[in-house]
């Protein structure tokens, strides 16, 4: 019975984690029959005790997550939020377009100073800050993945330098529905690549702490000691 | 921040160990850690359930090989190490001798004799 808890809680934080069904299915079953051996090879038959012996459900998910990034960390920590940003920032822009184009449609527009200030700030807030808010769901993933690893300082770095990169590499998120709206839904996107000499600093900088990131990582261990 | 559990220098050990004795012959995870733990005389000490992940990230990377079989009755996954894991355990093992070495020199003081 305890041993189904601890399997389950398991489960559940690779759940979270985003393990893939695959990995979470076979890691529960190799530790189920790990913790069977533990219980046949004993004397006492005591579940707790095999518990201990496996580790902890922390101890287990940190492993599995150092595991994951420890093969490819460029792939986690630099293209995979970079893929996160964009994807969130298009189903942000899109749930903002639909939202503000719903209250166009039942005739309340979102520009119009004559709207109720209760509608018009937070749809106001929601538009103009699309990339942040994706910026930080993203960033926000990253650090959660980072707290997973022992050289979490370099490659969070990594992480969050190239989601600033991207975010004030581009200029304006989504331009708000016009006032002729109201017969459909205005998709209008305002997103230019703008290079200066200041926005090339701010590409440098992050490339810097990537080549610095990568000269610092090591193949990571976390369930040996001596 | 995850609490580190083994100094820096361990590491790359258990990556080592594993391909080491999976080379002469394929085991099941429980065989594993108490192989290693027979072969270390005791004095590897982990939570034996993080081997797991280890094993499916090397497998991953095509060091290991897994497959099913059925041992006492219960199925079970057995590893072996593939042509690539002994390449790179051949290089990880020369890469240790040579640490080893000197460590054990500048501990020993045989270069100055001190």
């Amino acid at each position: 019975m305890e041993h189904n808890q601890w399997l389950l809680a398991i489960a559940k934080r690779m759940q979270a984690a985003s393990f893939s069904p695959n990995s979470i299915e076979r890691m529960t079953r190799e530790l189920a029959d790990h913790h069977q051996d533990i219980l046949d090879a004993s004397a006492t038959n005591d579940s707790k005790d095999a518990i201990a012996r496996l580790g902890t459900v922390d101890s287990i998910l940190i492993a599995a997550e150092h595991q994951r990034t420890a093969s490819m960390p460029w792939f986690h920590f630099l293209i995979l939020p970079l893929l996160q940003l964009v994807f969130a920032w298009i189903a942000l822009a899109a749930i903002s377009l639909f939202v503000v184009n719903l209250f166009a449609m039942i005739g309340i527009n979102a520009n119009q100073a004559s709207s109720p200030m209760l509608i018009r700030v937070p749809l106001g807030l929601l538009w103009s800050g699309v990339p942040i808010w994706a910026a930080l769901f993203v960033s926000w993933r990253a650090y959660r993945r980072t707290l997973f690893r022992d050289n979490c300082f370099a490659w969070s770095a990594v992480a969050f330098c190239s989601i600033a990169l991207a975010v004030a590499t581009m200029q304006g998120p989504v331009d708000l529905p016009s006032s002729s709206m109201g017969h459909g839904f205005n998709t209008d996107f305002n997103i230019a690549w703008v290079c200066n000499p200041f926005r090339i600093v701010q590409i440098l900088v992050p490339v810097a702490f990537l080549v610095v990131g990568y000269r610092k990582h090591n193949a990571p261990v976390v369930c040996f000691s001596n | 921040m995850a609490k580190r559990s083994n100094p820096d220098f361990l590491n790359g050990v258990p990556e080592m160990t594993i391909l080491k004795l999976l080379e002469s012959q394929p085991m099941y995870g429980y065989e594993l850690v108490q192989s290693i733990r027979l072969r270390s005389d005791n004095r590897l000490n982990f939570g034996e359930g993080c081997i797991y992940p280890l094993l499916h990230r090397m497998e991953k990377e095509g060091l290991l090989s897994s497959r099913k079989e059925t041992v006492s009755g219960r199925e079970r996954i057995i590893y072996r190490t593939t042509r690539a894991g002994k390449k790179r355990l051949q290089v990880t093992v020369q890469a240790w001798q040579e640490t080893v070495q000197g460590v054990q020199a500048v501990l020993l003081g045989v270069q100055y004799g001190t």
